[in-house]
């Protein structure tokens, strides 16, 4: 083999679309988020733990869930935020701050979630500071992502 | 486990950002070809193959069906074994348990991931999520919230990183295998672009292409391929529940002080820094790095920083982690925590070369991380006893 090798670079794309079922519990919160900008979670009938989002069988005490359901949020805190500086993230995500929020009612560090900031002013930004959410008003479909826009601060 | 297995072979491509003259299968050889050479072995005399990389990294699924000729694996037993980040670490671990079960003399390990062809973190790494729930960005938000609540927390600055990042860059210069060998200096480090506060790029492992490749043996034929076996002695995996939000909060038991708890005390180890003598572990960002080496009790909270100024954790420190240049230098996903427990048998072997560490290493840990926080330890011994 005399001859310089030439490293070729062959493309590919996948594109795909799945469909995931809730099931019944995730569903019933996606269906008050939908019809009634109602946030709920369900608890565990053994230790009491609010479980959010809402599922079948409590992680902990792996018995199934009981039918008592609560009612939470829709005022959360604010853990943890950041800038979506990195190439792309900020088309993904559709919003330039993304935070880790915890809502009233549930144990922040087994239930907190990431969702987008909606702040006009982003050098207000603090941790531990109180929000709300932001609910899609046209055509929600029952998808956390979707039909909550977003959290914004609450003012005063 | 009632039998006992040993490391006999290590092999590893040198890790780089492109590898354009092989493809994946080829790739995946380089490292079987280097572990079957540093045990002498012929493939014939491998039992079993397990295979590992980041499921999807690469778009395809069975990629141990494809990668079969590259392996080895042709007609033999084995699987795919995969768990994300600590894929690596579950493959080393699998084969301990196939050598050690008594089923298998040889075993043969595998892992890759060629990252220069794919999106990278804007592929798979997307993928790493719950569909069904809310938004979910990983592994920057982490990093960089470990890195503000360990200064916020401990007094470290952010030259402590700083120091930290230079510590493991030296010793990848030292690494002919490592992929980052850039010769840093202190304003490098410090200009270089802040991803996140207080995250800069090079604080972050990069996307890397190479293969790991170990062989394993049981207790009977260890000592037969090799003068110099290494004991796995012990491991343990532990995992979190759902996202992991670990780098949030600090009030629970983490996967880290859990799974060296376990280990350390079934192994008699009161005295860290004394009873082991080196540490390869997975960090993914060099405040990890920090935050991880006391969740694993290398130092007392809180110190961690002050043990990288004093350089205690450097190749010639007193307790080294890392000698190789660590994950920060070199991070071929679904491969990168097979590294470490690779390196940390060259150390036990005192074959390291030029980045082997001052100290005379009886006993080393090497640890995986994974997405949600799941962790893996290894404790490698020269001896058994």
């Amino acid at each position: 083999m005399t001859e310089k090798a030439e490293f070729m670079r062959l493309p590919a794309t996948v594109n795909l679309e799945y469909k995931y079922s809730t099931g019944r519990y995730l569903g019933r919160f996606y269906k008050e988020l939908r019809d009634n900008k109602r946030l709920v979670a369900n608890k565990c009938g053994k230790c009491g733990r609010v479980l959010f989002p809402p599922r079948i069988a409590c992680p902990d005490c792996m018995v199934r869930a009981s039918d008592e359901w609560v009612e939470v949020g829709p005022q959360a805190t604010l853990i943890f935020f950041y800038e979506l500086q990195i190439p792309g993230l900020a088309e993904r995500h559709a919003a330039n701050y993304l935070g880790v929020l915890a809502l009233d009612g549930t144990e922040a560090e087994l239930s907190c979630f990431e969702h987008r900031l909606m702040v006009d002013d982003p050098g207000k930004l603090r941790e531990g500071m109180r929000m709300e959410p932001v609910f899609n008003e046209e055509g929600r479909t029952g998808r956390i992502r979707d039909d909550i826009l977003g959290f914004k601060p609450i003012e005063g | 486990m009632a039998g006992r297995a040993a490391i006999v072979g290590v092999g590893q491509t040198y890790h780089r950002s492109k590898r354009p003259d092989v493809n994946q299968i080829e790739m995946i050889n380089e490292a079987v070809r280097a572990a079957l050479e540093d045990a002498q072995l012929t493939p014939k005399e491998i039992d079993c193959v397990l295979f590992g990389n980041m499921e999807q990294a690469e778009g395809s699924y069975l990629m141990d069906c494809w990668a079969t000729e590259g392996t080895g694996a042709y007609l033999k037993e084995g699987c795919k074994v995969h768990t994300g980040g600590t894929t690596g670490a579950s493959v080393a671990e699998a084969a301990a348990h196939h050598a050690a079960s008594g089923l298998f003399d040889t075993v043969l390990a595998v892992t890759y991931e060629k990252q220069d062809e794919t999106p990278a973190g804007m592929g798979p790494l997307a993928l790493v999520q719950d569909y069904l729930w809310a938004i979910h960005t990983g592994a920057f938000g982490w990093f960089a919230r470990m890195g503000r609540k360990y200064m916020l927390e401990t007094g470290c600055q952010e030259e402590h990183a700083a120091i930290t990042r230079l510590k493991s860059d030296r010793c990848a210069c030292k690494n002919p295998h490592a992929h980052l060998r850039l010769n840093l200096t202190m304003q490098d480090v410090l200009n270089s672009r802040m991803l996140l506060y207080p995250l800069r790029l090079l604080y972050m492992c990069p996307t890397t292409a190479g293969a790991c490749a170990l062989v394993f043996a049981s207790e009977e034929r260890a000592p037969k391929i090799t003068k110099k076996p290494v004991w796995v002695k012990d491991w343990e995996t532990v995992h979190y529940e759902m996202v992991g939000y670990e780098a949030y909060f600090t009030s629970r038991m983490t996967s880290m002080e859990t799974a060296a708890n376990r280990i350390y005390h079934r192994n008699g180890i009161t005295n860290v820094r004394r009873d082991i003598q080196c540490a390869e572990i997975y960090e993914p960002s060099t405040w990890s790095e920090l935050q991880f080496s006391e969740w694993f009790h290398f130092c007392e909270k809180g110190e961690a920083w002050r043990m990288a100024e004093k350089g205690v954790s450097d190749l010639e420190g007193e307790f080294p982690i890392n000698p190789s240049g660590g994950v920060v230098c070199t991070n071929p996903i679904g491969c990168t925590a097979m590294v470490r427990v690779a390196e940390a048998a060259l150390q036990i072997r005192g074959d390291a070369g030029e980045h082997q560490v001052t100290r005379d290493v009886k006993r080393a840990v090497a640890t995986g991380f994974g997405g949600s926080f799941w962790t893996e330890m290894l404790l490698l011994q020269r001896s058994w006893d």
